[in-house]
């Protein structure tokens, strides 16, 4: 017997309100780990709030009250948003639970990520439902087939087209009038022009945070703070207000300022993005006895993205924001990445780190593609290399473990 | 000093007893839910075989899936290590690359010429190609899998299985069956397919020789033919390799024990 338009209603709902209750259960889980941990600090119980948000988008609402923009992936800038009056948040989603709102409507082999972002427009309420814009720049097919998938949302898109050669000048010069575009949408939905001096004050507000990234860096490379805690406080600075995070990073370092940190082997977590509360691989790696020093994913060390201007006219402002936010950066979807690997290979070697772990989320085609040149050119540098590709689940927990246990011994 | 390692696998616990390196004693039976029961169990069989007390043991090392489970270990050992030392010792500093066909995955791993893990690589969470699909098979075929190796070699044409998945293999033999394929048949074609889900997770260039393979479906001479003709490499097989992990974590600790008690006797 078929149901009605009523009863087929209440179904959908039903089963919404039993998944939005799994999903509170995750994220509340993941955080009581966090917080069960031995490293823990009371310091650190602010980040694991803004990861209570995710759950009640209400308290969103309340405690940024600027209009939302939705920014998926990390090349749009986030200081033009603010100057325009706007609170970027870059939506990104590490929950399992939320796939069983999208899987029905996506490929089995959409890259976990993608499904979760997807997932949460079928929430009744989600952050990614309050934001007034979504802003997609086209770096992989996940990323750029996106709109498509959730076009009855109801939520206004705006592409950005990212050039996938970034050290041509054509490259760039088409990512400046990207950003053109971007400012004239801007102040359209805004109804204001874009002023200068309260562009220059974002890149200044936004520059502190940069620094604090970098304090928070030089501590987990000297191994005070452990990878996890370092993941965690940078996938919050995605949802967070620049000032805030800025100063409750800074607090928290003084927290972990110490004169030695831990001795394990060091690591370097390289490839597809890990966000709260999808942190298996950083803690399992931990688990393992291995210290991640570093790494480069999109959702950690990635983001930092010190803008440096020559010239404060708002030209000056604006090509400096392009560049930061494409020619520095290292996605696996430009095709001119020499650089990435020059980059890692030089921290691996200034900071003594042996190994790389490259994790990989099924589907995820640019890293996967990029995995076997990678392990080549690491391992002809005399480091040593281990794939992991999983997804967010946690039934191949032990598996991953006796590899990483084994990889461990290798860099002992 | 003797030594105990136990291999606590998905499939079965293995449990060796070993003696300045040699192996005094050696036991599988399937895992079970009570891990503890069955380790205990195999112990105590052990020492009544070899005449040994408690206090002649001079620890038990654990390792395996279940590693952390069994609660009278003195070290736990990742899989992987106790595997390379395991092979390296037992064949005479000989191996290099071994291929490891555990209950729910393969491992290849490279061993450096000072017998230590080089590198290694590992199926993710599918079992496909596994000792479980090898159980599958038996289900399905209604013959004890300890059987393959000999009926293998009756094969007068070999089938084509097209998945090694523990799932869809089901059918296919399901349906291979109900098309009148006979039962040799199969085994042959099951044999080629995970020799040849083995040679697509490394490529034959990665293996260096001497190359073995170890792990409990290593006893089945068919499969390992499959494997060297896949591979088209030479391939030994360890005298009793189910046994080879065990017998690796049970070295490693009769080292590490060595070492120690050379360092007391130097300071006294």
């Amino acid at each position: 017997m078929q149901l009605n338009s009523a009863e087929r209603n209440n179904s959908k709902a039903k089963l919404a309100q039993k998944i939005k209750k799994e999903i509170q259960e995750e994220y509340h889980r993941q955080a009581s780990f966090l917080r069960e941990r031995s490293d823990f600090c009371q310091e650190l119980e602010y980040f694991l709030e803004i990861f209570s948000l995710p759950v009640s988008p209400q308290k969103v609402k309340k405690r940024f009250s600027r209009p939302f923009v939705g920014i998926y992936c990390i090349q749009a800038p986030l200081e033009l948003f603010d100057a325009l009056g706007f609170h970027p948040i870059r939506l990104c989603s590490g929950s399992l639970a939320i796939q069983r709102l999208s899987s029905p409507f996506l490929p089995a082999l959409t890259c976990p990520l993608i499904k979760s972002c997807v997932g949460a427009f079928y929430l009744d309420e989600s952050i990614e439902k309050l934001c007034d814009i979504l802003v997609v720049p086209t770096t992989c097919d996940w990323n750029t087939k996106l709109p498509e998938m959730i076009q009855d949302k109801a939520i206004p898109f705006y592409i950005m087209e990212l050039p996938h050669i970034k050290e041509s000048e054509r490259g760039q010069s088409r990512w400046l009038e990207e950003i053109y575009e971007l400012k004239r949408f801007l102040e359209q939905c805004a109804g204001r022009r874009l002023n200068r001096s309260q562009l220059q004050i974002s890149v200044n507000k936004y520059m502190k945070a940069w620094q604090a990234f970098g304090r928070l860096i030089e501590f987990r490379r000297r191994g005070l703070i452990c990878g996890t805690w370092s993941i965690v406080l940078a996938n919050a600075f995605m949802i967070d207000d620049v000032e805030s995070w800025t100063d409750k990073v800074n607090i928290v370092l003084k927290n972990y300022d110490k004169p030695e940190g831990n001795s394990n082997p060091g690591v370097f977590l390289a490839g597809s993005p890990v966000f709260f509360p999808y942190l298996k691989i950083s803690e399992l790696i931990e688990e393992a006895g291995m210290d991640i020093l570093a790494d480069e994913l999109c959702t950690s060390e990635r983001l930092i993205a010190s803008v440096i201007y020559d010239e404060p006219s708002e030209y000056g402002l604006l090509k400096a924001l392009s560049e930061r936010y494409h020619l520095s950066c290292s996605c696996p979807t430009y095709i001119d990445n020499d650089r990435r690997l020059k980059n890692i290979l030089n921290t691996m070697r200034t900071y003594n780190i042996k190994g790389i772990v490259y994790h990989l989320l099924k589907g995820c085609h640019p890293y996967d593609l990029e995995s076997f040149y990678f392990e080549k050119v690491i391992k002809e540098n005399g480091f040593r290399f281990l794939k992991i590709e999983t997804d967010y689940s946690r039934e191949d927990r032990q598996n991953i473990l006796a590899r990483l246990e084994a990889f461990r011994a290798t860099l002992c | 000093m003797i030594t105990v390692g136990i291999d606590l696998g998905t499939a079965a616990i293995k449990v060796v007893f070993i003696d300045q390196g040699s192996l005094l004693w050696a036991k599988a039976l399937p895992t079970l839910p009570q891990h503890i029961k069955v380790c205990e169990q195999l112990l105590k069989e052990g020492m009544e075989t070899v005449s040994l007390k408690k206090k002649d043991i001079a620890g038990v090392a654990a390792t395996g899936y279940g590693k952390r489970l069994f609660p009278g270990s003195m070290k736990i050992v990742d899989e992987i290590s106790a595997n390379a030392v395991g092979a390296y010792v037992l064949s005479k500093a000989r191996a290099r690359t071994i291929i490891n066909i555990g209950g729910q995955d393969v491992k290849v791993i490279k061993i450096s010429c000072e017998g230590k893990v080089d590198d290694f690589k590992m199926n993710d969470k599918c079992a496909a190609g596994t000792g479980r699909f090898f159980e599958m098979a038996g289900r399905i075929l209604d013959t004890p899998v300890c059987e393959f190796g000999d009926l293998s070699f009756q094969s007068l044409s070999q089938v084509c299985l097209n998945s090694t998945c523990a799932v869809f293999a089901e059918s296919e033999i399901v349906s291979l069956l109900s098309m009148g394929k006979s039962r040799n048949d199969i085994i042959a074609g099951l044999h080629k397919s995970v020799a040849r889900r083995i040679s697509e997770l490394t490529g034959s260039l990665y293996l260096e020789e001497a190359i073995y393979l170890d792990g409990g479906p290593a006893v089945n001479k068919g499969l390992t033919l499959a494997i060297k003709e896949e591979l088209i490499r030479d391939i030994d097989v360890l005298e009793q390799p189910q046994f080879t992990v065990a017998f690796g974590a049970a070295i490693i600790l009769s080292e590490e024990m060595s070492v120690k008690e050379s360092i007391k006797a130097e300071r006294r």
